[in-house]
């Protein structure tokens, strides 16, 4: 992974210092809360119902052991034992204290952390696709392209007071989308050369996005050559910078600006503007991608034969608990002999996305053992450990069982994606977690869960749809009827490589009985599907939503 | 007559607070003081002065129950409470 060199070093610790002594000057009284209210939210600090929530950048999703035992003490040491992983693969911390800030942040500097641009409008921390580097389905991994986006966004004094904030995701997977990319700002996908030779390349997204206007992004670029990468960015931020409305921040995001001039026309503004930037200082060296691209290079794997095999066997072995796990949370690996583990933070009971410090040690120890000392943060609120010898599997099992970490429901319906909604939220309308917890002890049985099959279930508690609710295959979105709670259910949702937006069923529902309706939209795909093969979201695409209106509605 | 109490987030720990009738602040919405929002708005305005000590104050509904005040929203009842998740120390206790 990635090391700083003295330069972000540097950076880093001298925002720390700037932030400490912003914080005093506050608690001291020299400054107002309007004030301040802007640099604390350039160090992502925010004020929630309850208290501050700290937000903390985890470039891409990934971790190392070191970095998350530090996350680990810090949630024991300066908030309540526990932290949220959200679904742009950072963490959250929901009761820092102000005077305490400039102290996490110091401590996250040690470990090559920070919260700078979590927060605020400009570029927030570039996500990827949670198997980078170790999926079969990889054409190239994409993490050196986004560690040289998270270089060139950091403190880039252009792009500091966008009209909106923007988000970034990229895939090295040209067909199995699990970064979401047509539902960003700009979504990165890395394509092959459309010659048959030379470099790959990359497809370049522009407009998507969820929140009160829901879009899917348009390709603007097939083909870009990939030392091109960083000033094809430019010039589209640069579109966006000029011509992104600054009246009205529900109408600032660029799906807005791409959706109002047509992609057409946003194509031809970035193509003129790319044209006089092209050629110039942000034109990617060989060198620059190679210096990069070393960070990345892979751990030591082992010489091991291929245990494709052998896993399967694990998978339909007489011990269920073992088969169940690996036929949901492992994943086959491009290195013979290994397999991709994901780790469910969503056990029953519990809060999606939620770990206790306890928790994030023994993730951290195992990955330690297990897997080079590597962890990955998902955008569905999970984390993996992406080398881990297949002959461990069982041993590894044991002992995620042992922290509640080994739920065996990656990509089933109780894997479910939240915001944190009114518990925590000062944005939100209605509770998200409350729902995915009681989803998750209504629809307990196991055989039950995994005859479901894929399905994926997301809860948002406002319109932002901080929980990806339009693309959930079952969306919850949470609403305010005269100051109580209500959650419109939609159907049909997709973020992968076949993106749709869900449709709504109906009318909203109560706390009391949405979970019921979930339970009835379930039962009337087990009674239609036209075998077990048949996917929920493809029996949704197949049949609409009439059946599940006259099941949920009578 | 709907009844109004200013609230806001303590600066220290972003904890919500409550303007008592005698202009301090508590972290106990039914020690608050509801009153109409037009006898509120000279407090309003001077809350909103006292930044080293809250942040952001504002007004909420609130109505008497039993002679205490309680917020007429799910959100500020959320607020006032605390989430209503257990936190991971009260799961640890709980089982």
């Amino acid at each position: 992974m990635y090391k700083y060199d003295p330069y972000d070093q540097t950076l880093v610790d001298q925002r720390v210092a700037q932030f400490r002594d912003q914080v005093a000057r506050r608690l001291g009284g020299e400054i107002s809360e309007d004030e301040f209210k802007p640099l604390r939210l350039q160090n992502g600090l925010y004020m929630q119902l309850h208290a501050y929530m700290l937000r903390v950048a985890i470039p891409y999703g990934v971790l190392s052991s070191k970095q998350m035992r530090k996350l680990a003490s810090i949630a024991r040491d300066y908030d309540r034992g526990y932290g949220h992983f959200s679904t742009r693969q950072n963490i959250q911390y929901n009761w820092p204290k102000l005077q305490d800030v400039p102290a996490i942040l110091a401590e996250l500097a040690t470990v090559e952390m920070h919260a700078i641009q979590t927060s605020g409008n400009c570029i927030r921390n570039t996500t990827a696709d949670h198997l980078a580097g170790v999926a079969r389905d990889e054409l190239e991994d994409p993490r050196p392209w986004c560690e040289l986006i998270r270089q060139w966004s950091t403190f880039h004094p252009e792009f500091s007071a966008l009209p909106r904030k923007f988000k970034i995701a990229v895939t090295g997977a040209p067909t199995a989308d699990r970064a979401a990319v047509r539902v960003h700002d700009i979504g990165i996908r890395m394509v092959p050369n459309p010659s048959g030779e030379g470099p790959n390349g990359f497809e370049i997204l522009v407009g998507g996005g969820l929140g009160r206007t829901p879009r899917i992004a348009d390709v603007i670029h097939e083909f870009l050559p990939r030392e091109h990468l960083l000033s094809y960015l430019e010039a589209t931020l640069r579109v966006y910078n000029r011509y992104g409305r600054r009246d009205n921040k529900y109408k600032a995001r660029i799906k807005i600006l791409v959706g109002a001039l047509g992609p057409v026309e946003f194509k031809r503004q970035v193509e003129l503007e790319w044209a006089q930037i092209r050629s110039g200082a942000m034109l990617l060296t060989q060198a620059e991608i190679d210096r990069v691209a070393a960070h990345f290079a892979g751990p030591d794997y082992r010489e091991l034969a291929s245990s494709d095999t052998a896993v399967a066997a694990l998978g339909l072995g007489q011990d269920r608990v073992l088969g169940r796990w690996v036929q949901a949370n492992v994943r086959p690996h491009r290195q013979p002999g290994y397999s991709i583990v994901m780790v469910s933070l969503k056990a029953r009971g519990q809060p999606p996305g939620d770990a206790t410090s306890e928790q994030m040690e023994l993730i951290a120890d195992l990955a330690d053992r297990y897997s080079f000392g590597e962890i990955v943060v998902t955008h569905e609120q999970n984390l993996v450990l992406p080398h881990v010898e297949s002959s461990k599997l069982p041993e590894l099992h044991a002992r995620l069982l042992a922290g509640d970490l080994a739920e065996p429901n990656i990509g089933r319906v109780t894997d479910i994606i939240a915001c944190p909604g009114l518990d925590y939220c000062a944005l939100a309308n209605a509770r998200s977690i409350p729902i995915a917890t009681r989803i998750g002890e209504q629809i307990d049985d196991l055989d039950y869960i995994h005859d479901l099959g894929e399905i994926t279930l997301n809860i948002s508690g406002c319109i932002n749809a901080c929980g990806h609710h339009h693309v959930g295959n079952i969306g919850i979105l949470g609403i305010d009827k005269q100051g109580e709670e209500y959650y419109q259910l939609m159907l049909g949702g997709s973020a992968d490589d076949n993106p749709s937006l869900g449709k709504i069923l109906g009318p909203a529902f109560p706390t009391t009985t949405i979970v019921d309706a979930i339970e009835a939209v379930l039962a009337t795909y087990v009674e239609g599907r036209e075998s077990g093969d048949e996917r929920f979201i493809d029996y949704v695409r197949r049949v609409g939503l009439a059946p599940f209106k006259q099941r949920v509605y009578g | 007559m709907t009844l109004s109490m200013i609230t806001g987030n303590a600066t220290d720990d972003g904890a919500p607070i409550y303007l008592r009738a005698d202009g301090s602040w508590t972290r106990a919405l039914s020690e608050g003081k509801p009153s109409t929002a037009d006898e509120l708005a000279a407090a309003l305005a001077l809350a909103k002065t006292q930044q080293r000590i809250v942040c952001d104050p504002y007004l909420i509904d609130v109505k008497l129950v039993e002679g205490r005040p309680a917020p007429t929203n799910v959100r500020e009842r959320i607020r006032a409470t605390g989430p209503t998740v257990l936190l991971p120390i009260a799961r640890e206790l709980a089982a």
